[in-house]
Formats: structure tokens, sequence, C-alpha cells
């Protein structure tokens, strides 16, 4: 597979030294058994030296034909197979299709009322599980650079997390909580008081992480200036989520075309201001993350104080689904990014056609613009900082 | 801008290549010919009063066993016998495919969705790669589950299954394979469906 260019004899040792050195091309696999690939991505590359000159991502090493089984399953059927979509935020996954169901059968002239204390009840979980998903990607990203004991410290608290979601709802990775029409059961007395034990716990723990990795000077080199991603490519690649806020867009699907009950808390987007380095770089990205974990935490903290009391969790709805003929796309912010499903109904209870967009998908195809002219290590870098999630990408 | 003003400054500028425009559901839906869209995709992304600079989802769409009022129509599916043998539907289908973009405007924050049929027969239409290059993966995905062929894609390979996989899976009158490379498929249950 080597770039074979034409050999020249050299004659003389004097002109051995006048000629520059030569180096070949080399193309390597970078995966799919990669650590800082994040699960099965395979990344073709071209190397001269250590720099690297074309990124070509190879997909669906993890390809469970999710779109096709969408068409034999019903509405509520489908829902556990968008567990399996982005499984590090499955709640918000699952909120995406619920949420994209029930807006389809608004659309179209369906009721569809759901109980304002399963809207708190959907936003609380949904932000522990971005807190979760972005507890992860610091993780591994720590991880990516070389620092271990940050992963730890991000585990610790995920744990905390899964474990409340372990007493809402029996799981700790695949949830299938949301339903369409709310929720599917009510949060338990403990399992209440331990968020509120963790909402108190959270800002000090993420103090420990800036202590940590954000302001760590090798953390720093490693980052800033690297990989650094202008506004107008982002848009471009359709990149969305913290990527595209670490490019300094302002631009979030909760405050700019809010779904939910979201309109009512305060909370900020955080966007890349190129604190170390440029707009747009890694540590930018990164540090939207942090920046967004903090937000979450915000928002859950005003959930759990207005939280109504208890009530029903679910809407009226028909035991079978049946959605009346017509489509719509309908999107939400999820941890990643923004995730969209575009849903064709034919009038009978499977959807006729059920086009997931998933945000890790427009934010890898970046790589291979972003992966050009870096240094295989900054590429590592690069790759944690978009945070990508396989299950997602492949679908 | 609504969907009402896109669709009369499109139609303005393009007249003929602009062929429909279905207002009266919730996210308004222009459709024009599958060689347009191109420059049509470019006239979107580059008119200031348009600029739709986000293309949102790029989705494939096999209309068969749809009828014109979008209401679902009896479709036989493919049996599978108990040893793994296909009886193939005796009408393999002739709806159309088509090609769904949604895109949003940054600038306007409006939204548009544009659909381009394609016939069965030759799913060919031009790239819009060059206009957003988000598309030109969007474009290999409905590629490798439609087969629609799209004119101008710089690189139109499979994109999620492996080189030498046959057929369209997302088609509705798709086979599946009773071997892939020597690799026996058929008793895996797949797709053994009770018709409803």
């Amino acid at each position: 597979m080597t770039d074979v260019r034409p050999h020249q004899d050299i004659a003389t040792p004097a002109g051995d030294i006048a000629k520059p050195i030569k180096s070949e091309l080399l193309h390597i696999n970078m995966g799919p058994q990669h650590p800082s690939t994040h699960g099965v991505l395979r990344l073709f590359i071209t190397t001269d030296g250590e720099m690297v000159t074309k990124v070509v991502p190879y997909l669906g090493y993890l390809h469970r034909c999710a779109e096709k089984i969408a068409e034999g399953n019903t509405y509520h059927q489908y829902i556990i197979y968008t567990d399996r979509m982005d499984y590090l935020a499955a709640m918000n996954c699952n909120w995406t299709y619920c949420l994209a169901v029930e807006n389809t059968l608004r659309s179209l002239g369906v009721e569809v009322e759901i109980p304002e204390y399963a809207e708190y009840v959907r936003v609380i979980i949904g932000e522990l599980n971005r807190i979760a998903s972005h507890l992860i990607a610091f993780g591994t990203y720590g991880l990516d650079i070389g620092a271990m004991t940050p992963f730890f410290h991000a585990l610790r608290e995920r744990e905390a997390i899964l474990n409340i979601f372990e007493k809402v709802c029996g799981a700790r990775l695949m949830y299938s909580y949301y339903d369409v029409g709310g929720v599917k059961w009510d949060i338990p007395d403990d399992a209440m008081d331990e968020i509120k034990l963790f909402i108190d716990l959270f800002p000090a723990k993420l103090d420990e992480y800036n202590e940590l990795l954000t302001g760590n000077k090798i953390f720093v080199e490693r980052t800033a200036n690297v990989g650094v991603l202008d506004a107008a490519t982002c848009i471009d690649y359709g990149c969305t989520g913290p990527v595209l806020r670490g490019s300094g867009v302002k631009h979030d699907l909760r405050k700019d075309d809010p779904y939910s009950i979201y309109d009512r808390f305060d909370f900020d987007i955080p966007v890349g201001t190129g604190t170390v380095g440029t707009v747009g770089d890694c540590w930018d990205r990164y540090h939207v993350r942090m920046l967004e974990m903090y937000e979450s935490w915000r928002i859950i903290q005003q959930a759990v104080d207005r939280i109504p009391p208890r009530g029903e969790v679910m809407a009226k709805m028909p035991k079978n689904l049946k959605v009346p003929p017509g489509q719509g796309y309908y999107r939400a912010e999820n941890p990643k990014g923004e995730m969209g499903f575009y849903i064709i109904s034919d009038g009978g209870t499977v959807p006729f056609r059920c086009k997931t967009r998933s945000p890790a998908f427009h934010n890898l195809h970046i790589i291979e613009h972003v992966g050009k002219g870096q240094m295989i290590s900054d590429l590592c870098a690069t790759i944690g900082s978009l945070d990508l999630v396989l299950g997602e990408i492949d679908r | 801008m609504t969907e009402q003003e896109i669709y009369q400054r499109l139609q303005a500028r393009f007249d003929d290549s602009i062929l429909g425009f279905e207002s009266d559901i919730p996210q308004p839906v222009v459709s024009c010919t599958p060689e347009a869209v191109g420059d049509i995709a470019k006239y979107l992304r580059d008119d200031p009063a348009l600029s739709f600079d986000r293309l949102l989802c790029l989705s494939g769409v096999d209309y068969e066993g749809l009828d014109e009022k979008g209401k679902g129509k009896h479709r036989e599916i493919n049996r599978y016998e108990e040893d793994g043998t296909v009886n193939p539907v005796e009408d393999p289908g002739t709806g159309d495919l088509a090609v769904v973009y949604h895109l949003e405007s940054f600038k306007h924050h409006h939204r548009l969705c544009l659909s381009v049929r394609v016939p069965r027969e030759t799913p060919k239409i031009a790239s819009v790669g060059h206009v957003w290059i988000t598309a030109q993966y969007g474009e290999r995905e409905t590629y490798d589950f439609f087969g629609i062929e799209f004119e101008g894609n710089p690189d139109l390979r499979r994109l999620f299954l492996p080189e030498d996989w046959v057929g369209w899976p997302l088609r509705k009158d798709y086979e599946m394979p009773v071997r892939y490379n020597d690799v026996p498929l058929e008793g895996l249950g797949l797709a053994v469906r009770d018709e409803q």
C-alpha cells in the first residue's frame, strides 16, 4: 500500500549529502481497536513521517440497522433501540425520539398533553444524563492526553448518577425510561433525596476537575492551539453541540428552539473564547463541556426547587399508538449536539420511515478536514475533543 | 421568511424546475427536479435573503407502499421459509425514491424541507456536496441504503455496509441475501414477521 516513488541512484557520497532526506508516505490503519478512538472507529491515515496528510474514516463496525428495524417495530417498541444509539446519553436519545413522535402526533392533530410533573422529571433526568455523558468525555479525554487520574474522579461521580438512574428505572445503561407521552415511572423518594445530595456535592467536584486537568500545564500544552476549527467550517460540516459552541457560535436548541420546559429555566450557553489559545481549539471544546456541566447543574437545581407536587407521569395515550399519515423532522439538544428524527407515517402503528440525524456522525466528518497537517498525537487529541460515540454514528 | 415566500422566490428564479409545494402540512415541503437540485441548493445558500447555511438532515425515502395521500397501502413482504429460502413478492415495487433535505438558516432562523423524487429504475440526482460539505456523508449513507447515485459526489462509496454487499437494504422491496461471503445468514430469524 506504500507510495512507490521512482528510486534515484546516488552516485557519490557527496551527492548523498546534497540531496534532502526523502521520506515515503506511509498508510496506517488507526483502529478499529485503538484506545483513543473511543469504540470501533477506524481511521485510514496517510502519514509523512509524524505528520498526517490525509484522514479517511471507515464506518460501520457497529452498524445495527436501526433504521430498518424502525420500519418493522411499533413506535413504542423502537424506544429501546434509541437507547443503543448514544449509549452514554441513552436518556437523551429516548427523550429526543419520544419528543419527535409526540410532536408528529401533535402536528397531525392528535392531542398529547404531557403532565407538568412529567416534564420536570424529564428535565431533571435528562440533564443528569448530560452531566454523566460530559463526565465520560472529560475523563476519557484526560486518558487520551495521558492523564490517568481525572478518569477515576469522573467515573466516581458518574457512578452516583447511574445509581440514581438505577433507583429511578432499574437500569444502569439502557434505560428506556422515557415514553411517548411522559416517563414510565415516577422518581422514588430515595432517588429524589440522592439527586438533592448530588446537587449539593457536585460544584465542589467541578472545582476538583478544574484543578486536576483544566489548568494543568501539560494538558494546556497538548490541547491549546491544536485542532482549531473556525465557525464557518463547523457550520459547513454540520457540526453541532460543544464542537460548534467551542468555535464561538452561541447555538443551543434549548434556547434557540426551546422544547419541553427549557424556557422556564435560567441558564447560559457557554462558548469557546480562546482563553489559552485560539477560539475553536481542543481546549475550548473541552472547556465548553466543563462549563455545560455547571449549567446543567443549575437547571437541575431549579427544576428540583420548582417541581410540582407528585402527580401523573404519563399522558393518556392509546395502547396501540397509531400516527396519522404525515411527516415531520423534530430535534433536541443532546450532549453531543443536535439529534433529530425524521418520521414519515403511513397511518399505521409502525413508522414508514424513521431517519436519525445523529450529531456525532456530522461531528466526525470534520476530522477529514482538521486531521490534515496534524501530528499523529495531535490527531488523538482532536478525536478526543470531538467526543465521538460510535453507537450513534453507525446506528 | 415563511415557506410560502421561499417557495415563491424559488419559483420566480427556477420556474419549471420547482415541481410543487405542499403547504397544508405543519412542515411544508418544496419539491423540485433531481437535475436542478445542485443549482437550487447553491441559490438557497448564497442568496442573502435566504442564506440557508445549514443542512440539518439528508434522508433517503422509498415511497413504495405509500399512496398519493400519504396513506399506507397493503404491501407484501418477502416470506422466508424454515430453511432460509426466500419467497420474494411478485410485484417488486414501482414507487419513487426520494431524497429529503432539511435546511436551516442561522441568520434568518427559517427552515425549509426540500424533497426530490427520483425514478426507481434510474435513481440519479445531482450532488449538493459542494454546497454543504456535510452532504457528502449524507449522500454516501443514502447511496449505501437506497442505491441513489449522486452525480458529482467526489467519493461515492458505501459508508456503513461492506463494499461487496449486494442490494439496497432500506428499499421496501429489499431481499435479505441468504449468504454473505460464504457466511450463512439464514436461520437468524431476520425479517420473519407477521404481516400487520
